[in-house]
């Protein structure tokens, strides 16, 4: 699901971290088969950021699995 | 009971004993701004001795021994650092796989002019950039590199600065 639009706004701080990065006039949602909304979101977080994103999708994969064989 | 990975634990470990390592795959991708997802994290490894030997010091600490289907428990060496290739590990903070070389056969010095280096609580971790991953990933040219390689393209192509 799209995020909404003021989650990767460009005044963010966060946005600040990528050098040149550029976030260009898209319409949040799905462009050309892929979400665009769900990546300029995660462009515009911290490196850690994006690393604690990683650790809960990881821990909440792991948990289902062990949820059904449980 | 599977035991998700700690990511932050093991990079910390890699980097208190000063293992020379590329990160590469899914952690790379994502921390290079893809929103994919990973439940392993890849390392490419110097091969030089002194390297191995950091590196088999770091894979004592995360208790580290191969995923083997028949469940033998069996542990990385430093004869199996020598001469191993692909070595695919599980620890206390989860799998990791150790490589000398993704895609082509790109090893560490192929690939260490195609990285940016991030801060991550304070340790500083080489990630292979997000067009090489893209490269790796179209060399191997597996189910899941394919199945990844769309959402890749286009965030590269979504973070590329303007020249």
């Amino acid at each position: 699901m799209p995020l909404p639009r003021d989650t990767y706004k460009t005044d963010d701080p966060a946005s600040l971290e990528e050098p040149g990065l550029v976030l260009r006039h898209h319409s949040p949602g799905v462009a050309e088969g892929e979400d665009d909304g769900l990546i300029l979101w995660m462009l515009s977080l911290t490196p850690r950021k994006r690393l604690e994103f990683a650790q809960g999708f990881a821990d909440s994969v792991v948990a289902l699995r062990n949820g059904r064989r449980a | 009971m599977a035991v998700a990975p700690r990511f932050v634990e093991i990079l910390g470990v890699l980097f208190r004993h000063r293992v020379e390592f590329i990160l590469v795959g899914g952690v790379a991708a994502i921390l290079e701004g893809a929103p994919v997802s990973t439940l392993d994290l890849d390392i490419v490894v110097q091969p030089a001795p002194e390297d191995r030997e950091r590196l088999l010091a770091a894979l004592e600490e995360l208790h580290a021994r191969y995923l083997d289907p028949a469940g033998r428990h069996l542990v990385p060496d430093a004869g199996k650092l020598e001469t191993l290739r692909i070595h695919r590990l599980v620890t206390d903070f989860g799998p990791v796989d150790v490589l000398h070389s993704i895609g082509d056969g790109w090893t560490y010095e192929d690939l260490i002019g195609q990285t940016s280096s991030y801060d991550l609580e304070g340790m500083t971790v080489r990630v292979l950039n997000l067009a090489a991953i893209i490269r790796s990933k179209e060399a191997a040219n597996r189910d899941k590199d394919r199945a990844t390689l769309p959402i890749l393209r286009r965030t590269l192509q979504l973070k590329e600065p303007v020249s």
